[in-house]
C-alpha cells in the first residue's frame, strides 16, 4: 500500500477547470451587471437617489420664490417670445408659401404684439418684463424640436432635416398655438385678479383661434373642421377617404389635427410628432405641457 | 324650437382636464395653488354672471337647431353646426352644474328673435355668417365675465368653454366663404352684450350663494 492520499469526498468540481460553461458564464455576466447597477446607484452626491439611465436632462430645481402674477406674466411673455423666435427662424428656412406663409407672417405679427402687451402688464404690476424666449422650454423643447424640422448640422451627431420641412412647419405651429392656448387657460386660475384673468382669457380665445387656423391649413376643410370622435359622440359620421396605400416598411403618418378637437378647451399636453424617419421608421416625438414651476420665469431670472 | 328648454342640472362629461401632475418634463411636483385668496367656488356676486352666460348658450342652441330644422348640418359641410350646436348645449349644462337651483334653464328671446331669420335657411354659407355674428358676440361677453367672476371655478369653466367657440368661429369664417381672410379667421371684432343690470346685480350681491372653496 502506497500512502497515497484517500480518495476526497467532497463533490467534483462542477466544472472542469480548463474552460467555463454557458451556466457560468450567465451567472459572471449576471453578478457584473448587477455590481454596476449597484455602483451606478451609489455613485452619485446623493447617496439615497437611484441612478440616472439614458441622456435626458438632469432634474431642474425651481428657486426658492414664491410664484406671483409678475412672474406668470413673464412666463406667459417668456413663451410668446420663443413662438416670435421659432416663427422668425420658419420664416427664413421653411419654404412656406402662399396662404401658409401668410398666416405664419400675420401669426408672428400677432405673438409680437402679445408680448409687447404681456410685458406692458409685467410692468403694471411692478414687475420688469423678460423679453427673450423661455430657457427652459428653449433647451428642452423648442430647440431640438426645431432641428428636426429644419436640420442641424452643428449638432452632434448632427440632425437632418425633415423628410418634408412645410409639413412639419405646419405641424410645430400648431402645436405651439396649442401649447399657447393651454397655458393661457392655465394660468386664468392662477392669476391673482378678475382683471389678469380676463386678459388670460382673451389671449386664450385668440389662440385657440390661431390653432384652429393652422389646423384648417395641415387639414384642409372640410376633413379637418371636427375631430371625428367629437362627431361620433353626436352621432354624426362623414365620409372618410380610403387609407393611401403605402409600403409596409414606410413610417406611420402623422396624426391629423382638427379645428375643433374637444368640447372643452384642454389643459393636456401637446403631442409633437416631427422630422424625418430614423432606421426604425420613427420619427422625433415629444409632449408640450404648459409651465409649471420649474419653466416659470422667475424674478431673478434675466435674460 | 320654439320653447325654452331647461338644461339638465347635470355637469358637463367633458370637463375641462386638469393639469398634468408633473408638467413639463415630471421634475416637480405639480403646480402650487394660487397664491391669491381668490374663492373656488361661484360666489353669490357670480350667480347672475353664470347664469347670463347659460341663457346666451341655450340661445345659441336654439338658433343652431332653427338652423339644424330648415335643413343644415346634415352634410359633410354642415356637420360642425350639428357639433356646435351639441357643444352649446354642454356649456349650458356646465353652467347648471355651477349654478345648480339657481340656473335660469332659459334662452334669451329676445335675442333668438332679432337673429332667428339668419339661421332660418337651407343656405349654409347664410347661416354661418350669422352664426359667426352670434358666436363673436358671445366670445366677447363670456371674456367680459372672466373678467367680474370671482371664483375660480367659474372663470375656468367659461374660458375653456370661450375657447372652443372662438374656434367655432374659424370654422364658420371658412363656412361663410371667408377662409381667406385672416382678421376673420384670427379676430373677435365683437363688443360684449353683458348688460348692465347683470353687473349692477353682481355688484350688489355679497351674501355667499354656495359653498366656499
Amino acid at each position: 500500500m502506497t500512502d497515497s492520499p484517500p480518495p476526497s469526498t467532497a463533490a467534483p468540481a462542477a466544472e472542469p477547470a480548463a474552460g467555463i460553461s454557458r451556466r457560468r458564464l450567465f451567472e459572471l455576466g449576471g453578478a457584473g451587471a448587477a455590481l454596476a447597477a449597484l455602483l451606478s446607484g451609489c455613485g452619485g452626491a446623493d447617496a439615497g437617489a437611484p441612478g440616472r439611465v439614458g441622456f435626458a436632462p438632469a432634474p431642474s430645481e425651481p428657486p426658492d420664490e414664491s410664484p406671483d402674477d409678475v412672474v406668470y406674466l413673464r412666463t406667459l411673455t417668456s413663451q410668446e417670445y420663443s413662438i416670435v423666435a421659432t416663427y422668425e427662424q420658419f420664416t427664413k428656412a421653411s419654404g412656406l408659401d402662399g396662404a401658409a406663409a401668410a398666416v405664419l407672417a400675420r401669426l408672428l405679427t400677432d405673438h409680437k404684439a402679445t408680448a409687447e402687451l404681456l410685458a406692458d402688464l409685467t410692468t403694471e404690476a411692478g414687475g420688469e418684463p423678460f423679453a427673450c424666449p423661455n430657457p427652459w422650454f428653449e433647451e428642452r423643447f423648442i430647440r431640438p424640436t426645431v432641428a428636426h424640422v429644419l436640420g442641424d448640422d452643428s449638432a452632434s451627431p448632427p440632425v437632418p432635416a425633415s423628410d418634408d420641412v412645410v409639413r412639419d412647419t405646419v405641424g410645430l405651429m400648431h402645436s405651439l398655438e396649442a401649447w399657447s392656448a393651454a397655458s393661457y387657460l392655465r394660468f386664468v386660475e392662477l392669476m391673482s385678479t378678475p382683471a389678469r384673468r380676463r386678459v388670460s382669457a382673451d389671449l386664450g380665445s385668440q389662440a385657440a383661434r390661431r390653432t384652429a387656423t393652422v389646423a384648417l391649413i395641415s387639414n384642409p376643410p372640410p376633413a379637418g373642421f371636427v375631430a371625428p370622435t367629437l362627431l361620433a359622440h353626436d352621432g354624426l359620421t362623414l365620409p372618410t377617404a380610403p387609407p393611401d396605400t403605402q409600403a409596409a416598411d414606410a413610417p406611420a403618418p402623422i396624426p391629423p389635427v382638427y379645428a375643433i378637437n374637444n368640447r372643452f378647451a384642454q389643459l393636456t399636453a401637446v403631442n409633437v410628432e416631427v422630422g424625418a424617419p430614423n432606421e426604425l421608421g420613427q420619427r422625433h416625438k415629444t409632449v408640450l405641457d404648459t409651465p409649471a414651476e420649474n419653466a416659470y420665469v422667475y424674478t431673478s431670472l434675466s435674460c | 324650437m320654439d320653447t325654452p328648454t331647461a338644461a339638465p342640472d347635470t355637469a358637463p362629461d367633458t370637463a375641462p382636464d386638469s393639469a398634468p401632475d408633473s408638467s413639463p418634463g415630471s421634475t416637480t411636483a405639480e403646480s402650487s395653488p394660487p397664491e391669491t385668496a381668490s374663492p373656488v367656488q361661484p360666489t353669490a356676486a357670480d350667480v347672475p354672471l353664470l347664469a347670463f352666460v347659460q341663457v346666451l348658450e341655450l340661445t345659441l342652441r336654439d338658433l343652431y337647431d332653427v338652423a339644424l330644422d330648415a335643413g343644415v348640418g346634415h352634410d359633410e359641410l354642415g356637420a360642425a353646426l350639428a357639433t356646435m350646436r351639441e357643444n352649446h348645449e354642454e356649456y349650458a349644462n356646465a353652467m347648471s352644474g355651477l349654478l345648480a337651483t339657481a340656473a335660469p334653464g332659459r334662452r334669451d328671446d329676445g335675442l333668438y328673435e332679432e337673429r332667428r331669420s339668419g339661421f332660418n335657411t337651407a343656405d349654409l354659407a347664410t347661416v354661418a355668417a350669422a352664426a359667426y355674428e352670434v358666436e363673436s358676440l358671445a366670445i366677447a361677453s363670456h371674456i367680459d365675465v372672466v373678467g367680474r367672476l370671482e371664483g375660480l371655478v367659474g372663470a375656468k369653466t367659461v374660458t375653456s368653454l370661450l375657447m372652443v367657440e372662438s374656434e367655432h368661429c374659424t370654422v364658420l369664417a371658412h363656412l361663410a366663404g371667408r377662409g381667406d381672410a385672416l382678421d376673420d379667421l384670427l379676430v373677435n371684432a365683437a363688443e360684449t352684450a353683458l348688460p348692465a343690470s347683470i353687473t349692477t346685480a353682481a355688484t350688489l350681491a355679497t351674501t355667499p350663494a354656495t359653498s366656499e372653496g
